[in-house]
């Protein structure tokens, strides 16, 4: 199947005082129609700037981007840099959602939740003025939230709220595509299983298509088809859902699985695998595997050779040396049974 | 126990709305000793955030009014202490480490300057010994090459390193009391894993004790000696944690138990509870649960029924507490566990 969205080697990079931030370092990454891909990491790793570099919200000022986002036979990236950008990218910014990590950022605190649930549904002209009240209230009651908030503010709701009236927004629309940038970390349990429920029938009845990053992986493991998995602006394990969560094969998903806190107290002296050494940093990365001056397993060649992504099984990518050699690295158990 | 540090007895918060008042903290009681970690979980919305900025005295006062209940922190009365007196608490003894990070950060200072001003303030140090002190503590919560991120400014770091810049601004300062307004929901679980360490660390260093409001119950369990749980301003169970995981007694714990996605299975829907949290201010009489409760009876939406005792260390504000104990649903959910982890350990709590 051809892919909806296609990444070839995006590089996304901040130039900043005395040097330059390398956030996105050559991703590649086929996401096909009506999939739904996890993007986890340690945080600082990129995943924001590649949902943000995809949906083209980055001007050539703050961000040098490098690479290609194929969209309906389209390159985004050029069309980014391309004169009258704007108008040349309006006709896929309706197909192209984002729901941001910062509920608190994302809304304007002068405006009524309504009208900004109102404003894009207005922008692409989608909705006649006399049915506008009706069709918020209608997407206020999918995400669970009462018509009757959309007269009050931001300040006037909780972390929680706020986050699912960004969800609305973007369901407003009907996109095809949406980054959820950690769309329910805000929300408590129950509505956080609501609201991937209401994503995953949203995503049968409209055929959406969802790069999801969230840092819950039993939650990833969910709702995704696939997971990626980014370390330091690149992508070093992907596979299906199931396969990176139970038999992760890299050995930094390895150590990223092993710290999944598990909700039962008598557990808490599981033994995890604990990541030694500086945390390094994307303004001057390690040379070879980025990983190597933290990894158990690094090899004299993962300090000079930066390892390939490399399909090891079908459908099954790792960017490591010894692992591409066919070496595996004993597993601890994940965490199996929650509650 | 020994005394506790801070105690909130009957706490009413109101905001003010349409015409009149509504109770967004309706009568919630805890007490937190030196060295405890006290977890708030609850739904979203049930006043975790606003119940701990009543205690730091944060509360935009209006639309916000205290009309009953009592912050006592080492025995003196916040609710009605002078500003200047707060301020002097504030950030120095008592801390918040707030859900969102750009509250407590200033877009416009570099964050080396944010980290230093409240050490040259509060500690009087010079400031090259300020700076040391601050890079070593970005480097303790897990920021790659702090002396670089030193002269950055907020936007230009990432979600979670924002937060972990405020968590070291925090904890700078060695606060008595730590409030934790889901510290480590912006983080990768290393790196959480990493923080929950340090707190741990010092509050065993300093005798912290830490408030932790969070909705990742891996979490709770990992670090809260006791819980409190919320729906709609009220507390619905309490106890020890590994009470409330083992032993749930109330139905809102239960539901919230069984949305947990469970990583050992594939199921094309979660279970999440029916319904939907109330409209602030909708309730006024009766258990704020009733509407969504599948053990509910008539004489649960006349009166809200009080915490009544499940076990020497747990509570339940609920009238159907034998029917809940019962259910059948609830019998799996704690037998999985059990199958899982063994039988449960007989001394509860410090890790
Ligand atoms: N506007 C900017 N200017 C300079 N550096 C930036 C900018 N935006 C992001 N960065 C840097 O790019 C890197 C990646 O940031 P990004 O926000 O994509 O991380 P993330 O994986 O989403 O992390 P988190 O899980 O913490 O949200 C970080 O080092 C961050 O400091
Ligand atoms: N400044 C305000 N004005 C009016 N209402 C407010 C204000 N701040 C909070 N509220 C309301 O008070 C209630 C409790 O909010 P609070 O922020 O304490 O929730 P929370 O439990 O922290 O939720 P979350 O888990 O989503 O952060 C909510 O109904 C919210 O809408
Ligand atoms: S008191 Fe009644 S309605 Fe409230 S939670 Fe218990 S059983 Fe349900
Ligand atoms: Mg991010
Ligand atoms: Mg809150």
């Amino acid at each position: 199947m051809s892919a909806l969205v296609s990444i070839r080697d995006l590089r996304v990079h901040f130039p900043v005082k005395g040097g330059r931030v390398r956030a996105v370092d050559g991703v590649s990454l086929d996401i096909a129609p009506g999939e739904t891909v996890g993007l986890v990491g340690e945080s600082g790793c990129g995943k924001s700037t590649t949902g943000r570099a995809l949906l083209q919200l980055y001007t050539p000022k703050i961000a040098e981007i490098t690479g290609e986002i194929r969209y309906q036979g389209n390159d985004l990236v050029a069309l980014g840099k391309a004169r009258g950008a704007t108008v040349k990218l309006r006709p896929f910014r309706k197909d192209l959602q984002i729901i941001f990590q910062d509920p608190y950022a994302s809304l304007d605190p002068r405006m009524t939740i309504g009208a900004q649930i109102a404003e894009p549904l207005r922008y692409h002209a989608l909705v006649p003025k006399k049915d506008m009240a009706a069709k918020v209230a209608e997407l206020l009651e999918t995400v669970g939230l009462s018509p009757a908030m959309a007269a009050r503010y931001p300040h006037e709701f909780s972390g929680g709220q706020r986050q699912r009236v960004g969800i609305a927004r973007a369901l407003a629309v009907s996109p095809r595509f949406i980054v959820c940038d950690e769309p329910i970390s805000a929300l408590d349990v129950s509505i956080q299983a609501q609201v991937m429920n209401l994503m995953v029938e949203l995503q049968d009845k409209f055929h959406l298509t969802y790069l999801f990053i969230a840092h819950d992986l039993a939650a990833v493991k969910h709702i995704s088809d696939r997971i990626a998995v980014m370390y330091l602006g690149q992508i070093v394990e992907l596979a299906a859902a199931d396969a990176v969560y139970d038999t992760p094969l890299h050995p930094y998903t390895q150590a990223l699985i092993s710290a999944v806190p598990i909700p039962d107290p008598s557990q808490r002296t599981r033994s995890r695998i604990r990541l030694e050494g500086e945390i390094p940093s994307p303004l001057n990365p390690p040379s070879g595997c980025r990983f190597h001056p933290r990894c158990t397993y690094a090899e004299t060649a993962c300090k000079t050779t930066e390892p390939p992504l490399t399909e090891v099984s079908p459908g099954r990518f790792v960017a490591c040396h010894p692992v591409a050699r066919g070496v595996r690295f004993p597993i601890r158990e994940a965490p199996a049974s929650t509650a | 126990m020994s005394a506790p540090i801070l105690e909130v007895s009957d706490l009413v918060v109101e905001f003010r709305h349409d015409h009149g008042y509504f109770a967004a903290v309706n009568g919630l009681s805890f007490t937190l000793a030196k060295g405890q970690t006290l977890g708030i979980v609850g739904e979203s919305g049930s006043g975790k955030s606003v119940t701990n900025l009543a205690v730091m005295g944060l509360l935009p006062r209006p639309p916000a009014r205290i009309p009953r209940g009592q912050i006592r922190f080492h025995g003196e009365d916040l609710v009605n202490a002078p500003e200047k007196r707060l301020r002097e608490i504030r950030g120095n003894r008592i801390a918040m480490i707030f859900q969102d990070p750009m509250t407590s950060l200033n877009p416009y200072l570099r964050i080396g300057r944010q980290l230093t001003e409240s050490l040259e303030i509060h500690q009087n140090l010079k400031r090259q010994a300020a700076k040391d002190l601050a890079v070593h503590m970005l480097g303790r919560v897990g920021i790659p090459a702090p002396e670089r991120r030193f002269d950055q400014y907020p936007h230009e770091l990432s979600g979670g390193m924002r937060q972990r810049v405020m968590i070291a601004m925090m904890l700078l300062n060695r606060p008595e009391v730590l409030i934790a307004d889901e510290p480590t929901t912006a983080l990768d679980v290393t790196i959480q894993a990493q923080i929950l360490d340090l707190l741990r660390d010092l509050q065993a260093e300093l005798g912290m004790a830490v408030t932790l409001i969070t909705h990742d119950l891996g979490v709770v369990a990992g670090m809260a000696d006791h819980v409190i749980v919320m729906y709609a301003g009220r507390v619905m169970e309490e106890g020890r944690a590994i009470d409330l995981f083992r032993n749930p007694s109330h139905p809102y714990t239960l539901g919230l138990l069984q949305s947990i996605p469970r990583p050992d299975q594939r199921v094309d829907r979660l279970y999440s509870i029916p319904g939907r949290p109330p409209d602030a201010g909708s309730i006024t009489q009766g258990c704020p649960f009733a509407a969504r409760c599948r053990f509910a009876k008539p004489a649960c939406t006349t009166a809200a029924p009080p915490l009544v005792s499940v076990s020497a260390t747990q509570r339940s504000a609920c009238i159907a507490i034998d029917e809940v104990l019962a259910d059948p649903a609830r019998r799996e959910l704690v037998q999985r566990a059990q199958a899982h982890a063994g039988p449960a350990p007989t001394a509860g709590g410090g890790a």
